[in-house]
């Protein structure tokens, strides 16, 4: 398989995470424990909910705690998956927010904490710091489903819960 | 290229396209790197050779400067310069307008009543080189921040277009190669063994809303 093939076919891999992260933080009231000590991923604000395959159906559901909402839910029942979400990272009294999509993983208007420094340059360094901070959260996490999703005997059991969580959310008929 | 705030590297909320930078630096990069922004750097749209866009390296913060010093492109680790891109376009409706004028122009002249398609196109081609003269350039930067000793680097937009330019350019400019991180290149650079990293290449996309067993 060459790279693009590569790319393409483990795209799905972005969209089945945002979702993981959010059953994850559903259950264990946002708390990951990743290497580096435990983060808090909250949904904020935005989700974009999609169906696989070719007719990419969307779902846009825009609230405070959009993952709460009854559409989400149900958008989750019919099989689509995350696709686009803007998340609160918070680790050390540190709180980022960040739009992730899933077919990419890239971050886009990513707020970062307010800065300490009072040099612009030692400024500039820190922003540029906060956001590789927030990129190692991000790909700790990542890693973290990764190693689950590999693992052929942990995925039965994740999926397992996944599917129990998602049929027993409170959804629109 | 799409319009809109262009979103930079030293303010604001941040919206980058990251990349993982691929092979080893040049011994001598300070300098051999100065040179070859100098060597790429942008240079204005020329007319004379029919061009419309161009596009090429500037320092941060001033679209206009192309005098590369490590002072201004060196932070630490960090190696900070901004892609240029201009663009003439012509607006369409206007353009229009315009051609409809001087094909009507044309016809008179020659006596004619009907345009064959090869006069046509070339009169419009004639109107863009004169029209083009009179319009100011869209000016638009994306501020790139790559730090060296991490081996990654961001481009402050996810425009796809200035994407894959980016890369080519990254490539001819710094010899290193650019490759985005997506799903995929993330768990690339997991340093996974090649048993889990091929098993990740035959994971099928789960069914996460079947029925629970």
């Amino acid at each position: 398989m060459d790279l693009i093939n590569r790319i393409n076919f483990t795209r799905f891999l972005g969209r089945e995470f945002l979702t993981w992260l959010w059953f994850r933080s559903d259950g264990h009231e946002g708390i990951f424990d990743i290497p580096t000590g435990a983060v808090e991923v909250w949904f904020d604000a935005k989700l974009t909910l999609e169906a696989q395959g070719d007719l990419k159906e969307q779902n846009v559901v825009k609230a405070e705690n959009p993952t709460e909402a009854d559409e989400a839910h149900a958008s989750l029942l019919a099989g689509k998956l995350v696709a686009e979400a803007r998340l609160r990272i918070i680790r050390d009294q540190k709180q980022w927010t960040a739009n992730v999509k899933g077919d990419t993983l890239a971050l886009s208007g990513v707020k970062i904490p307010a800065l300490l420094s009072r040099d612009d340059e030692e400024q500039l360094y820190e922003r540029f710091y906060l956001m590789e901070e927030l990129e190692d959260l991000f790909n700790d996490l990542y890693e973290q489903f990764i190693g689950l999703r590999l693992d052929d005997d942990a995925w039965r059991e994740e999926i397992q819960a996944i599917r129990s969580w998602v049929h027993q959310l409170p959804a629109e008929a | 290229m799409d319009g809109g705030k262009t979103l930079g590297a030293l303010s604001g909320t941040l919206t980058t396209t990251a990349y993982y930078i691929e092979g080893e630096l040049p011994d001598g990069f300070r300098d051999s790197y100065l040179e070859a922004l100098a060597k790429f750097r942008f240079k204005e749209i020329d007319l004379a050779l029919d061009q419309d866009e161009s596009m090429g390296w500037v320092t941060v913060g001033d679209p206009f400067d192309t005098a590369f010093e490590l002072n201004k492109v060196l932070w630490g680790s960090y190696l900070m310069v901004a892609i240029r891109h201009d663009a003439i376009r012509l607006p369409a409706n206007a353009f229009k307008l315009h051609l409809a004028k001087a094909v009507q122009e044309y016809l008179q002249e020659q006596g004619k009543e009907r345009i064959s398609k090869p006069e046509q196109e070339e009169i419009k081609e004639t109107l863009q080189k004169q029209l083009r003269k009179r319009v100011l350039p869209a000016i638009k930067t994306f501020d790139l921040v790559w730090n060296i000793d991490r081996h990654q680097a961001w481009l402050f937009t996810q425009n796809k277009k200035v994407n894959e330019l980016f890369v080519d350019m990254f490539e001819e400019t710094f010899g290193l190669q650019a490759h985005e991180r997506n799903p995929y290149s993330l768990v690339e650079h997991m340093g996974l063994d090649d048993a889990l990293f091929d098993r990740m290449l035959s994971v099928e996309p789960a069914s996460m809303a079947a029925p629970p067993r």
